[in-house]
C-alpha cells in the first residue's frame, strides 16, 4: 500500500491534489459547453492569446497571471467583435486573432529575459503550487461554476437552438461572450497548476469522452468532471512514481481514456452491425 | 422574482387580444440587409384570431424575412407591427417562431423533455428552473401530440414528423397564441405532412393564429383560410380560400 499512501506524506503532493480538485471539474464542465457550441478550438486559441499578456507583464515586472487575464479577455472580446461585425465567421476570427496574438507574444518574448517564468506559465508546475495559488483557484472556480450553473439553461438552449433562443429575447452573442470570459478566467486560474497550454486539453478531452457516452447535458457534465478527476489523480500518481511532468502525464491519461472508449464503442458497434 | 430576458420587460401589458382586434397587423413592412438592399418592402396584411394564413411564393421571395420581422429576429427598417393591438416588444412570450427544422442542432445532448421544457423559459427568465407544474404541463402536451412515449429520448432519435411536432409542442408549452411556421412541411413524408395539417386545424379551432410560410401549394384550400402570395419581396396577391371558387 506504500505506493498508494507515500505520495501524500509530501506537502507539495497534497497541494497539487487540491489544485486538481479545484481546476479539473471546472475545466471539464466548461469544456462541455465549449465543445457543444463547436468552438473547442477556442481553448487553444485563448491559451496562445494569453502569451502577449504574460510577456508584457514580465517585461513590465508586474503579476504574470494578471497579464494572462488581460491577454485572454482582450482576445475573447476581439474574437467576438471580429466574428460579429466581419464577414469571416467565428473560425476565421479565431485564426486571425490567435495567430496575431501568438506572433505578438513571441515578439515580446524575445525582448524578455525571464523566460523561465514564462515556461512556468505556459506549461505549469503542479508540484510547486502555493497556498495563494490555491486560494485564487478556489475563488475563480466558485465564480465560474456559479455563472455556468446560473446560465445553464440559457447556454444549452442558445447552443441547441439559437434562433428560438433569440426569438424569446436571449442574446446568443452576449452568452457566447460570457462563455469566452469564463474560459479566460479558468485559463488564468489553471496557469499555476497545469499551465495555459494544458488547461484547454483538460477542458476538451474529458468533455469529448463524456460526449461519446451521454445523451443529456447534465450527465455529460457529471461524467466529464469524473473523468477529469480520475485522470488527474492517476496522472499525479504516475508523475510521482515515474518522475515525469505532471501536466503532460495527466493529459496523456485523459487522451488514453478518450481513445479507449472511442475504440470500445467502435468495436461494439461493429459487433452489433 | 422573475428576471425577464431582453425585449419583454413590459410583458405584463401584453394581455390577450380583445375581440375585434387583429391577432397581428403589419403595415408597410420594409426590411433591408447590408448595403441597403430591400429583402421585403411595402408588405401589409393582418390576421384574425384563429385564422390560418399561408404565406406562399418562390424561394427567396421574402416569406421567411416577413416571419422573422414579426418574431423580432430581423430589424424593421420601415413599417408598423402590432400583436393583439400591442407593441411586439412586450408580446414576445405570445409569439412562437418555428424556424426550419435544420436550424436546430438535433445531435445536442438533450431529451425531448428538455426541448419541450425550454418552452417555459420565456416565462421563467434568468436563473429560475422549470417547476414540477412545468413538467406536468410538458407531459400533458406531449400526450396530446402523441409524443409521450418519447419524452426521455434524445431529440436526434425522433423522426422528422416527431421533431416537427416537438417544435409545435414547445410553442404550446410557451402558451403562444401566434405561431409563425417557416416551411414546416420540408423533408416530411406525405403521411407526416397530412398529420401536421390536421394538427394545424386543431390549433386553429383552439383559437391560435397560424402564419405558415410554405411553397407546398397542395391542400391549401382545405387547411388554410387565406393565402398571401409574395414575389420579389412584395405581396403579389391575396386569396380568400374560404370563398367558393367561381364558375
Amino acid at each position: 500500500m506504500h505506493w498508494l499512501l507515500d505520495p501524500w506524506q509530501e506537502v507539495f503532493m497534497r497541494r497539487a491534489f487540491m489544485a486538481l480538485l479545484l481546476i479539473a471539474p471546472l475545466c471539464a464542465i466548461l469544456g462541455c459547453h465549449v465543445l457543444l457550441r463547436r468552438i473547442g478550438f477556442i481553448g487553444d486559441a485563448l491559451a496562445h492569446a494569453s502569451l502577449p499578456g504574460v510577456a508584457a507583464a514580465a517585461l513590465l515586472g508586474v503579476n504574470l497571471q494578471a497579464g494572462a487575464l488581460i491577454g485572454t479577455i482582450g482576445a475573447a472580446l476581439l474574437i467576438g467583435a471580429v466574428a460579429r461585425k466581419g464577414r469571416i465567421g467565428e473560425d476565421g476570427a479565431l485564426m486571425v486573432v490567435f495567430t496575431s496574438m501568438l506572433a505578438l507574444g513571441y515578439f515580446l518574448l524575445s525582448k524578455s529575459s525571464s523566460f523561465k517564468n514564462l515556461q512556468h506559465i505556459l506549461f505549469g508546475s503542479l508540484l510547486s503550487v502555493t497556498p495563494e495559488n490555491l486560494l485564487m483557484m478556489g475563488i475563480a472556480t466558485l465564480i465560474c461554476l456559479a455563472i455556468l450553473f446560473g446560465l445553464g439553461k440559457e447556454l444549452a438552449l442558445a447552443a441547441a437552438d439559437p434562433i428560438y433562443a433569440q426569438s424569446i429575447g436571449i442574446n446568443p452573442d452576449r452568452l457566447r461572450l460570457s462563455l469566452l470570459m469564463i474560459f479566460s478566467l479558468a485559463l488564468v486560474a489553471g496557469i499555476s497548476a497545469v499551465g495555459v497550454m494544458m488547461v484547454s486539453a483538460l477542458a476538451i478531452i474529458p468533455a469529448a469522452t463524456a460526449r461519446l457516452l451521454c445523451h443529456r447535458l447534465n450527465s455529460m457534465m457529471a461524467v466529464a468532471a469524473a473523468l477529469a478527476m480520475s485522470s488527474s489523480i492517476l496522472g499525479l500518481y504516475c508523475s510521482y512514481w515515474s518522475n515525469s511532468p505532471a501536466g503532460a502525464t495527466i493529459i496523456l491519461i485523459s487522451s488514453a481514456q478518450f481513445f479507449g472508449i472511442w475504440a470500445w464503442q467502435l468495436i461494439r458497434n461493429r459487433h452489433h452491425a | 422574482m422573475i428576471l425577464p430576458y431582453g425585449g419583454r420587460q413590459e410583458a405584463a401589458t401584453c394581455t390577450h387580444s380583445h375581440s375585434g382586434v387583429a391577432a397581428m397587423a403589419l403595415r408597410g413592412l420594409c426590411v433591408s440587409y447590408a448595403g441597403g438592399i430591400h429583402a421585403v418592402c411595402g408588405v401589409s396584411f393582418a390576421v384574425k384570431t384563429g385564422e390560418r394564413l399561408a404565406l406562399t411564393g418562390h424561394n427567396g421571395c421574402g416569406k421567411s424575412t416577413v416571419l422573422k420581422a414579426i418574431a423580432g429576429l430581423v430589424p424593421r427598417t420601415e413599417g408598423e407591427l402590432l400583436v393583439g393591438g400591442h407593441s411586439p416588444s412586450s408580446c414576445r412570450h405570445r409569439i412562437a417562431y418555428l424556424a426550419q427544422r435544420s436550424s436546430v442542432d438535433w445531435t445536442f445532448p438533450m431529451t425531448l423533455m428538455d426541448l419541450l421544457l425550454s418552452g417555459r423559459f420565456v416565462h421563467l427568465g434568468w436563473l429560475k428552473r422549470p417547476s414540477v407544474e412545468d413538467r406536468a404541463r410538458v407531459v400533458e402536451i406531449a400526450a396530446k401530440l402523441r409524443l409521450a412515449p418519447f419524452l426521455q429520448r434524445q431529440i436526434g432519435q425522433l423522426s422528422g414528423g416527431q421533431q416537427q411536432r416537438a417544435l409545435i409542442g414547445r410553442a404550446l408549452i410557451q402558451e403562444a397564441d401566434l405561431l409563425l411556421l417557416d416551411e414546416p412541411f420540408n423533408a416530411l413524408d406525405p403521411e407526416s405532412r397530412q398529420e401536421m395539417l390536421q394538427l394545424f386545424d386543431g390549433l386553429s379551432a383552439e383559437g391560435r393564429t397560424l402564419i405558415t410560410a410554405t411553397h407546398h401549394l397542395d391542400d391549401l384550400e382545405n387547411h388554410f383560410d387565406r393565402q398571401v402570395h409574395m414575389n420579389m419581396g412584395r405581396i403579389e396577391k391575396e386569396v380568400d380560400l374560404r370563398q367558393p371558387a367561381g364558375p
